[in-house]
C-alpha cells in the first residue's frame, strides 16, 4: 500500500482515513488498525510539525509491506534532518507526582515505540526514512 | 470544534461534538475548554462519545485542560471509544483521570471523594 500526502495537519487527517479504508481491505482486526492509526498519527504529526515545519514544499510518502504476522512500514519525507541523527527514547515522564506536574506532551514516541518494533531512521538523499515493523494481532488486553 | 456545556446538580457537563481531537484541533479544544471552563463551579464531565480518536496533542491538550480547572473543579472523562481507550491506557493516563462508561453514569454519580 502507497499513500503520499502534503505537510500539514489535515493532509494527515485525510491520510489516517485513507490508511483505515486501506488497512480494511488488508482485513486487519479492528485493535491492529486502532493501534496502527495511533503510531501513523504520530509519525504524521512529528514530521509536519519537526522536519516539515516552515517548508511549504515538504511532502510524506508511506509505503506499507503485509507480511504474514506482521507489516512493514517506511516514512519518507524530505524534510530537515532529525536532529542529532537518532530517534527520541519516548520515555514516560513519571505521572505520580502533583497534577501541576502532569505532562502534556512527550507521549509521541512512547506510543510509537510501545507499538512497533525494529524502528529505525536513516538520511538518504535529502530524505528521512523511518521504518519500523507492526506485529499483527498482539494481545492488547493484557498491554 | 464543536464543544456543548449542561449545567447538572453536581457537575458541567462538556460534549465533544467532534469526532477527532488531535494536531490539527488540539489548540483550538483547548481554548474553547479554557473558556468554557469559567462557567464551571464544581466538577466538571468531558463527554468524548462522539470521539472516535485521539493522538497525543489531543491528550495533552485535555491534560491541559484539567489543569486549568485547578484542584476544586476535578476534570472527569465520559464514553471512551476503542482507540481513545487505548491511548489513556498506554499513556497510563487512565489512572489519573476517573472514566465513566457514559455521560448519564458520569452525572448521576456523586463525587462522594470530595
Amino acid at each position: 500500500m502507497h499513500l503520499a500526502l502534503a505537510c500539514d495537519a489535515m493532509a494527515v487527517r485525510t491520510a489516517l482515513q485513507n490508511l483505515r479504508d486501506g488497512l480494511n481491505e488488508l482485513h486487519l482486526s479492528q485493535d491492529d488498525t486502532d493501534r496502527i492509526e495511533i503510531v501513523m498519527a504520530e509519525i504524521l504529526n512529528n514530521i509536519v510539525e519537526h522536519a516539515c515545519s516552515d517548508r511549504p514544499d515538504c511532502n510524506i510518502g508511506i509505503e506499507i509491506l503485509r507480511k504474514s504476522s506482521d507489516l512493514q512500514v517506511t516514512v519518507t519525507d524530505n524534510g530537515c534532518a532529525m536532529p542529532g541523527g537518532t530517534l527520541p527514547a519516548g520515555i514516560l515522564t513519571d505521572i505520580q507526582g502533583s497534577r501541576d506536574s502532569l505532562p502534556e506532551g512527550g507521549f509521541g514516541w512512547f506510543l510509537i515505540r510501545d507499538l512497533t518494533t525494529n524502528v529505525s531512521y536513516s538520511r538518504r538523499d535529502q530524505k528521512n526514512h523511518l521504518s519500523f515493523e507492526f506485529e499483527l494481532g498482539r494481545d492488547t488486553v493484557t498491554n | 470544534m464543536q464543544l456543548k456545556a449542561e449545567q447538572f446538580p453536581d457537575a458541567t457537563l462538556i460534549t465533544v461534538l467532534e469526532s477527532r481531537i488531535d494536531a490539527a484541533s488540539a489548540i483550538v479544544f483547548k481554548d474553547t475548554m479554557r473558556d468554557l471552563s469559567e462557567e464551571a463551579s464544581t466538577r466538571v464531565v468531558l463527554d468524548l462519545t462522539s470521539v472516535d480518536f485521539i493522538d497525543s496533542s489531543g491528550l495533552g491538550a485535555i491534560v491541559a485542560a484539567m489543569k486549568q480547572l485547578g484542584p476544586e473543579r476535578p476534570l472527569e472523562i465520559a464514553a471512551l471509544s476503542p482507540t481513545v481507550e487505548k491511548v489513556f491506557r498506554l499513556t497510563r493516563m487512565d489512572s489519573v483521570f476517573t472514566i465513566h462508561d457514559s455521560a448519564e453514569a458520569a452525572v448521576s454519580h456523586q463525587n462522594l471523594a470530595s
